[in-house]
Protein backbone atom coordinates (compact mmCIF):
# COMPACT_ATOMS: atom_id res chain seq x y z
CA UNK A 1 0.00 0.00 0.00
CA UNK A 2 1.06 3.86 -0.26
CA UNK A 3 2.14 5.96 1.88
CA UNK A 4 -0.93 8.33 2.10
CA UNK A 5 -2.23 9.40 5.23
CA UNK A 6 -4.79 11.63 5.96
CA UNK A 7 -4.30 13.57 8.83
CA UNK A 8 -0.91 15.77 8.44
CA UNK A 9 1.88 14.53 10.47
CA UNK A 10 3.32 16.33 13.19
CA UNK A 11 6.67 17.08 13.19
CA UNK A 12 7.89 18.41 16.33
CA UNK A 13 6.05 20.66 19.12
CA UNK A 14 6.85 23.76 20.64
CA UNK A 15 5.55 23.65 24.17
CA UNK A 16 1.51 22.33 24.00
CA UNK A 17 1.42 23.40 20.17
CA UNK A 18 2.51 20.71 17.72
CA UNK A 19 3.87 21.96 14.15
CA UNK A 20 2.74 19.72 11.90
CA UNK A 21 4.04 19.53 8.02
CA UNK A 22 1.05 21.22 6.75
CA UNK A 23 1.97 23.96 9.25
CA UNK A 24 5.09 23.96 8.49
CA UNK A 25 4.07 24.60 4.71
CA UNK A 26 1.81 27.28 5.50
CA UNK A 27 4.24 29.06 7.46
CA UNK A 28 7.13 29.06 4.83
CA UNK A 29 4.26 30.17 2.32
CA UNK A 30 3.11 33.10 4.16
CA UNK A 31 6.38 34.26 4.64
CA UNK A 32 7.16 34.15 0.79
CA UNK A 33 3.77 36.22 -0.15
CA UNK A 34 4.35 38.59 2.80
CA UNK A 35 8.18 38.94 1.43
CA UNK A 36 6.71 39.31 -2.11
CA UNK A 37 4.06 41.95 -1.62
CA UNK A 38 6.42 44.35 0.70
CA UNK A 39 8.84 44.00 -2.43
CA UNK A 40 5.75 44.27 -4.76
CA UNK A 41 4.60 47.26 -2.78
CA UNK A 42 7.42 49.36 -3.41
CA UNK A 43 8.00 48.79 -7.15
CA UNK A 44 4.25 50.25 -7.91
CA UNK A 45 4.36 52.41 -10.80
CA UNK A 46 1.89 54.48 -12.61
CA UNK A 47 2.69 52.74 -15.82
CA UNK A 48 2.56 49.15 -15.07
CA UNK A 49 4.75 46.41 -15.48
CA UNK A 50 3.74 42.60 -16.75
CA UNK A 51 3.22 41.45 -12.82
CA UNK A 52 1.28 44.33 -11.90
CA UNK A 53 -1.25 44.21 -15.17
CA UNK A 54 -1.18 40.76 -13.95
CA UNK A 55 -2.14 41.29 -10.27
CA UNK A 56 -4.41 44.36 -11.36
CA UNK A 57 -6.51 42.29 -13.69
CA UNK A 58 -7.33 39.75 -10.65
CA UNK A 59 -8.09 43.03 -7.96
CA UNK A 60 -10.33 43.97 -11.18
CA UNK A 61 -12.00 40.53 -11.52
CA UNK A 62 -12.89 40.49 -7.67
CA UNK A 63 -13.81 43.89 -7.46
CA UNK A 64 -16.40 43.06 -10.49
CA UNK A 65 -17.87 40.00 -8.41
CA UNK A 66 -17.44 42.18 -5.02
CA UNK A 67 -19.60 45.07 -6.73
CA UNK A 68 -22.57 42.29 -7.85
CA UNK A 69 -22.78 40.77 -4.73
CA UNK A 70 -22.64 43.33 -1.73
CA UNK A 71 -23.85 46.55 -4.28
CA UNK A 72 -22.38 49.48 -2.41
CA UNK A 73 -19.02 50.78 -3.08
CA UNK A 74 -17.82 51.27 0.24
CA UNK A 75 -18.87 48.27 1.57
CA UNK A 76 -16.74 46.48 -1.34
CA UNK A 77 -13.65 49.38 -1.02
CA UNK A 78 -14.04 47.76 2.80
CA UNK A 79 -14.23 44.35 2.22
CA UNK A 80 -12.48 43.54 -0.79
CA UNK A 81 -8.83 42.73 0.71
CA UNK A 82 -10.26 39.96 2.69
CA UNK A 83 -11.39 38.28 -0.34
CA UNK A 84 -8.22 38.95 -1.89
CA UNK A 85 -5.81 37.91 0.18
CA UNK A 86 -8.42 34.47 0.70
CA UNK A 87 -7.61 34.24 -3.10
CA UNK A 88 -3.73 34.55 -3.25
CA UNK A 89 -3.20 32.62 -0.04
CA UNK A 90 -5.27 29.98 -1.39
CA UNK A 91 -3.72 29.94 -4.87
CA UNK A 92 -0.29 29.94 -3.47
CA UNK A 93 -1.37 26.70 -1.39
CA UNK A 94 -3.16 24.99 -3.88
CA UNK A 95 0.15 25.06 -6.06
CA UNK A 96 2.59 24.53 -2.98
CA UNK A 97 3.77 21.18 -4.48
CA UNK A 98 5.01 23.13 -7.53
CA UNK A 99 7.61 24.77 -6.17
CA UNK A 100 10.94 22.91 -6.85
CA UNK A 101 12.49 20.78 -4.26
CA UNK A 102 9.43 21.18 -1.74
CA UNK A 103 8.13 17.99 -1.79
CA UNK A 104 11.91 16.49 -1.39
CA UNK A 105 12.89 18.22 1.87
CA UNK A 106 13.05 15.99 5.12
CA UNK A 107 12.73 17.04 8.64
CA UNK A 108 14.58 14.44 10.40
CA UNK A 109 13.04 11.42 8.64
CA UNK A 110 10.09 12.00 7.54
CA UNK A 111 8.79 14.67 4.56
CA UNK A 112 8.93 18.75 5.59
CA UNK A 113 6.10 19.70 3.77
CA UNK A 114 2.79 18.90 2.80
CA UNK A 115 0.40 21.02 0.23
CA UNK A 116 -1.36 23.01 2.79
CA UNK A 117 -4.59 22.56 2.01
CA UNK A 118 -4.45 19.00 1.55
CA UNK A 119 -5.19 18.90 5.69
CA UNK A 120 -8.34 19.41 6.33
CA UNK A 121 -7.86 21.14 9.52
CA UNK A 122 -6.40 24.07 7.10
CA UNK A 123 -9.59 24.44 5.05
CA UNK A 124 -12.08 23.78 8.02
CA UNK A 125 -10.13 26.75 9.77
CA UNK A 126 -10.46 28.83 6.86
CA UNK A 127 -14.16 28.15 6.14
CA UNK A 128 -15.12 29.11 9.79
CA UNK A 129 -13.01 32.30 9.89
CA UNK A 130 -15.22 33.01 6.75
CA UNK A 131 -19.02 32.06 8.16
CA UNK A 132 -17.59 33.55 11.74
CA UNK A 133 -16.70 36.81 9.92
CA UNK A 134 -20.37 37.27 8.45
CA UNK A 135 -22.25 36.06 12.01
CA UNK A 136 -19.74 38.36 14.20
CA UNK A 137 -20.61 41.32 11.72
CA UNK A 138 -24.33 40.83 11.82
CA UNK A 139 -23.87 40.26 15.88
CA UNK A 140 -22.28 43.48 16.77
CA UNK A 141 -24.80 45.75 14.39
CA UNK A 142 -28.38 43.64 15.50
CA UNK A 143 -27.65 40.78 17.66
CA UNK A 144 -31.28 40.19 19.04
CA UNK A 145 -32.61 40.65 15.35
CA UNK A 146 -29.67 38.70 14.26
CA UNK A 147 -30.77 35.93 16.54
CA UNK A 148 -34.09 36.28 15.64
CA UNK A 149 -33.93 35.01 12.32
CA UNK A 150 -32.46 31.62 13.74
CA UNK A 151 -34.80 31.45 17.13
CA UNK A 152 -37.82 32.54 15.17
CA UNK A 153 -40.14 33.29 18.76
CA UNK A 154 -42.15 36.09 16.89
CA UNK A 155 -44.72 34.55 14.48
CA UNK A 156 -45.26 32.18 17.82
CA UNK A 157 -46.52 34.84 19.99
CA UNK A 158 -48.77 36.75 17.17
CA UNK A 159 -50.82 33.53 16.72
CA UNK A 160 -54.48 34.04 17.16
CA UNK A 161 -55.82 30.77 15.98
CA UNK A 162 -55.00 27.49 15.54
CA UNK A 163 -54.39 27.78 12.06
CA UNK A 164 -51.69 30.40 12.60
CA UNK A 165 -50.12 28.28 15.14
CA UNK A 166 -49.33 25.24 12.85
CA UNK A 167 -47.49 27.87 10.79
CA UNK A 168 -45.79 29.24 13.42
CA UNK A 169 -44.52 25.69 14.74
CA UNK A 170 -43.60 25.69 10.87
CA UNK A 171 -41.60 28.89 11.52
CA UNK A 172 -39.67 27.58 14.39
CA UNK A 173 -38.73 24.29 12.93
CA UNK A 174 -37.39 25.95 9.63
CA UNK A 175 -34.98 28.25 11.87
CA UNK A 176 -33.76 25.84 13.74
CA UNK A 177 -33.19 23.95 10.36
CA UNK A 178 -31.33 26.87 9.79
CA UNK A 179 -28.89 26.87 12.28
CA UNK A 180 -27.92 23.16 11.09
CA UNK A 181 -27.54 24.90 7.59
CA UNK A 182 -25.12 27.09 8.47
CA UNK A 183 -22.88 24.17 9.98
CA UNK A 184 -23.54 22.40 6.92
CA UNK A 185 -21.79 25.66 5.02
CA UNK A 186 -18.77 25.24 6.54
CA UNK A 187 -18.70 21.47 5.93
CA UNK A 188 -19.35 21.83 2.28
CA UNK A 189 -16.76 24.84 1.99
CA UNK A 190 -14.11 23.07 3.84
CA UNK A 191 -14.85 19.54 2.36
CA UNK A 192 -14.64 20.69 -1.59
CA UNK A 193 -11.72 22.35 -1.01
CA UNK A 194 -9.66 19.97 0.73
CA UNK A 195 -11.30 16.79 -1.15
CA UNK A 196 -9.81 18.46 -4.65
CA UNK A 197 -6.45 19.03 -3.78
CA UNK A 198 -6.22 16.07 -1.72
CA UNK A 199 -7.45 14.08 -4.70
CA UNK A 200 -5.05 15.77 -6.97
CA UNK A 201 -1.93 14.96 -4.94
CA UNK A 202 -3.18 11.41 -4.45
CA UNK A 203 -3.81 10.73 -8.02
CA UNK A 204 -0.48 11.61 -9.24
CA UNK A 205 0.94 9.43 -6.27
CA UNK A 206 -0.59 6.77 -7.53
CA UNK A 207 0.33 6.96 -11.21
CA UNK A 208 4.00 8.05 -10.31
CA UNK A 209 4.33 4.63 -8.53
CA UNK A 210 2.18 2.56 -10.65
CA UNK A 211 5.20 1.42 -12.89
CA UNK A 212 8.46 2.22 -13.28
CA UNK A 213 7.79 3.52 -16.72
CA UNK A 214 4.84 5.87 -15.35
CA UNK A 215 7.20 7.48 -12.71
CA UNK A 216 8.55 10.49 -14.94
CA UNK A 217 6.40 11.76 -17.91
CA UNK A 218 3.04 9.59 -17.24
CA UNK A 219 2.05 11.88 -14.52
CA UNK A 220 2.40 15.51 -15.83
CA UNK A 221 -0.95 15.78 -17.62
CA UNK A 222 -2.51 14.63 -14.08
CA UNK A 223 -0.60 17.59 -12.78
CA UNK A 224 -1.86 20.02 -14.73
CA UNK A 225 -5.07 18.63 -14.40
CA UNK A 226 -4.82 19.10 -10.71
CA UNK A 227 -3.02 23.18 -11.27
CA UNK A 228 -6.21 23.78 -13.12
CA UNK A 229 -8.56 22.44 -10.16
CA UNK A 230 -6.57 24.20 -7.75
CA UNK A 231 -6.70 27.54 -9.63
CA UNK A 232 -10.82 26.93 -9.99
CA UNK A 233 -10.65 25.72 -6.02
CA UNK A 234 -9.44 28.80 -5.11
CA UNK A 235 -12.04 31.28 -7.02
CA UNK A 236 -14.99 29.10 -6.16
CA UNK A 237 -14.28 29.14 -2.43
CA UNK A 238 -13.62 32.84 -2.16
CA UNK A 239 -16.25 33.44 -4.51
CA UNK A 240 -19.04 31.24 -2.17
CA UNK A 241 -17.17 32.58 0.93
CA UNK A 242 -18.08 36.07 -1.08
CA UNK A 243 -21.32 35.13 -1.59
CA UNK A 244 -22.42 33.64 2.00
CA UNK A 245 -21.20 36.79 3.93
CA UNK A 246 -23.17 38.95 1.16
CA UNK A 247 -26.06 37.13 2.11
CA UNK A 248 -25.45 36.88 5.69
CA UNK A 249 -24.17 40.74 6.57
CA UNK A 250 -24.53 42.45 3.57
CA UNK A 251 -26.55 45.56 5.21
CA UNK A 252 -25.22 44.97 8.18
CA UNK A 253 -21.86 46.08 6.74
CA UNK A 254 -23.44 48.47 4.88
CA UNK A 255 -24.94 50.18 8.40
CA UNK A 256 -21.15 49.76 10.13
CA UNK A 257 -20.03 51.65 7.70
CA UNK A 258 -21.72 54.18 6.87
CA UNK A 259 -22.02 54.82 10.76
CA UNK A 260 -18.32 55.49 11.19
CA UNK A 261 -18.14 57.59 8.22
CA UNK B 1 -15.85 -10.28 5.92
CA UNK B 2 -12.54 -9.45 6.26
CA UNK B 3 -12.46 -5.71 7.90
CA UNK B 4 -9.81 -4.68 4.88
CA UNK B 5 -12.02 -6.31 2.23
CA UNK B 6 -15.00 -4.22 3.81
CA UNK B 7 -13.61 -1.16 3.30
CA UNK B 8 -12.06 -1.37 -0.39
CA UNK B 9 -15.76 -2.46 -1.16
CA UNK B 10 -17.22 0.11 0.56
CA UNK B 11 -14.96 2.84 -0.83
CA UNK B 12 -15.35 1.54 -4.34
CA UNK B 13 -18.98 1.71 -3.92
CA UNK B 14 -19.01 4.92 -2.44
CA UNK B 15 -17.03 6.29 -5.08
CA UNK B 16 -18.83 4.31 -8.03
CA UNK B 17 -22.74 5.55 -7.23
CA UNK B 18 -21.94 9.17 -5.55
CA UNK B 19 -19.99 10.04 -9.30
CA UNK B 20 -23.05 9.39 -11.17
CA UNK B 21 -25.24 12.41 -10.19
CA UNK B 22 -22.43 15.12 -10.83
CA UNK B 23 -20.95 14.06 -13.65
CA UNK B 24 -24.57 14.37 -15.54
CA UNK B 25 -25.06 17.54 -13.87
CA UNK B 26 -21.46 18.59 -15.32
CA UNK B 27 -22.68 17.35 -18.69
CA UNK B 28 -25.96 19.01 -18.28
CA UNK B 29 -24.02 22.60 -17.44
CA UNK B 30 -21.90 22.18 -19.97
CA UNK B 31 -24.41 21.53 -23.00
CA UNK B 32 -26.23 24.78 -21.99
CA UNK B 33 -23.18 26.68 -22.09
CA UNK B 34 -22.35 25.10 -25.71
CA UNK B 35 -25.70 26.07 -26.85
CA UNK B 36 -25.63 29.86 -25.49
CA UNK B 37 -22.12 30.01 -27.35
CA UNK B 38 -23.40 28.65 -30.15
CA UNK B 39 -26.40 30.81 -30.41
CA UNK B 40 -23.74 34.04 -29.71
CA UNK B 41 -20.17 33.23 -29.79
CA UNK B 42 -19.83 36.99 -28.90
CA UNK B 43 -20.25 36.37 -24.98
CA UNK B 44 -18.21 32.75 -24.63
CA UNK B 45 -15.91 35.21 -22.83
CA UNK B 46 -18.17 35.69 -19.98
CA UNK B 47 -20.28 32.35 -20.98
CA UNK B 48 -17.01 30.41 -19.62
CA UNK B 49 -15.45 31.18 -16.37
CA UNK B 50 -19.25 31.13 -15.32
CA UNK B 51 -19.47 27.43 -16.45
CA UNK B 52 -16.29 26.54 -14.89
CA UNK B 53 -17.45 27.87 -11.40
CA UNK B 54 -21.01 26.49 -11.75
CA UNK B 55 -19.35 23.05 -13.10
CA UNK B 56 -16.99 23.12 -9.91
CA UNK B 57 -20.03 23.56 -7.41
CA UNK B 58 -21.70 20.81 -9.20
CA UNK B 59 -18.78 18.49 -9.41
CA UNK B 60 -18.72 19.29 -5.44
CA UNK B 61 -21.33 16.00 -4.38
CA UNK B 62 -18.62 13.88 -6.29
CA UNK B 63 -16.42 15.72 -4.23
CA UNK B 64 -17.84 15.02 -0.97
CA UNK B 65 -18.08 10.98 -2.03
CA UNK B 66 -14.59 11.02 -2.67
CA UNK B 67 -13.98 12.97 1.15
CA UNK B 68 -15.93 9.89 2.45
CA UNK B 69 -13.96 7.30 0.50
CA UNK B 70 -11.05 8.49 1.34
CA UNK B 71 -11.48 8.69 4.96
CA UNK B 72 -13.38 5.09 4.54
CA UNK B 73 -10.35 4.04 3.24
CA UNK B 74 -7.45 6.23 5.03
CA UNK B 75 -8.24 7.27 7.93
CA UNK B 76 -10.91 4.52 9.69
Amino acid sequence: MLNIQLPAKALFAIGPLTITDAMLATMVMSAIIIVFAIWFSRTIKLIPGRTQVALETIQGFWHKQASAAFGDEEVVNAVLPLFLTLFILLVVANQFALIPLAGAMLFGDSLAFRTPTSDISHTIALAIAMIGFAHVIALTVHPIAHIGNFIKLKPLFATRSFAQLGNALLEVFLGLLDIIGECAKILSLSGRLFGNIFAGDVMVLVIASLAAATAYIVPIPFMFLSLFSGFVQAAVFTMLSMLFIAGTSSGHLKERIHAKS
Amino acid sequence: MDILAAKVIAAGLCMGIGSIAPAIAEGMVASKAMEAIGRNPAVSDKIIPNMVVAMAICESTGIYALVISLIILFAV
